[in-house]
């Protein structure tokens, strides 16, 4: 948990659950162009958050809050026919900006683990 | 040590009428949290099995969201400390703030007691809309 920076009238700790990190991290992920899923996760994805296990996926996402810095490890498959390097430095930045723009925290780092390829969605009728 | 249950909190009667003691419990004040906490912009709900809460809250139960609330009562003054879930997209400082201010400017305006701190831990970021919205999905 970590405390951001804000003077307020009433007195009492903020503090920020790295829960929060992580769905901001799983949310990122999800519309970074170029990732297919976070690792682990299937393709239920929907039904299993809504019944609580997203826990499976949150073990392919890593958040360690420090004193004064957060950092996050994440394993992900992207999508076949991207460069990978471009998929994950967009994603880092990503990451990055939303938890600093969501939470006010800084990342110090965001650590990118391609784990698997996975072929393009093929849209269902 | 001696261990002080405190559970209910004196109100101070300053008017000098018929002479008794007045005091609030500390559900009376978790009451008060509760809803001022959920009628704040940008909460969701209470951290917690949510899918629990909902039947804890159907059932007229309020034990479970409860765990989300702590109150207690001090000397003359009370500390509060929530569990919340924000809704995903705002600034969440942003609305810790707002909590805090609503806690203590709602509790101490209904019991007058005074509010010492309130502690605002924020547990998850969902998208949804608070739980005074329908939920249209």
């Amino acid at each position: 948990m970590r405390s951001p920076d804000s003077s307020t009238k009433v007195k009492g700790n903020i503090q920020i659950h790295e829960s929060v990190v992580t769905s901001i991290v799983r949310k990122v992920a999800s519309e970074t162009e170029g990732v297919s899923r976070i690792s682990g996760s299937s393709i239920v994805d929907n039904i299993a958050e809504i019944v609580g296990s997203k826990r499976i996926q949150d073990r392919a996402i890593s958040v360690q809050m420090g004193k004064s810095k957060v950092s996050v490890e994440v394993s992900v498959n992207l999508i076949f026919g991207y460069k990978l390097p471009d998929v994950a430095s967009a994603l880092q930045t990503a990451i990055e900006e939303e938890v600093k723009k969501l939470t006010g925290l800084n990342v110090s780092k965001v650590d990118i683990i391609i784990r698997e390829i996975d072929d393009p969605v093929v849209e269902e009728e | 040590m001696a261990n002080v249950n405190r559970k209910v909190q004196n109100l101070s009667s300053n008017d000098g009428k018929a002479g008794g003691s007045i005091r609030v419990h500390e559900s009376v004040v978790s009451s008060i949290v509760r809803k001022s906490v959920l009628n704040t912009e940008g909460v969701v709900r209470f951290a917690g099995n949510s899918f629990v809460d909902n039947i804890a809250e159907f059932v007229g139960s309020k034990a479970m969201q409860d765990r989300a609330i702590s109150v207690e009562m001090g000397e003359g003054s009370v500390a509060i400390s929530v569990q919340i879930v924000v809704q995903y997209g705002l600034y969440i400082p942003d609305v810790a703030t707002k909590v805090q201010e609503a806690i203590q400017s709602q509790v101490q305006d209904l019991t007058g007691i005074s509010v010492e701190r309130v502690n605002v831990l924020v547990m998850d970021i969902e998208r949804g809309e608070s739980e005074d919205e329908e939920d249209d999905e």
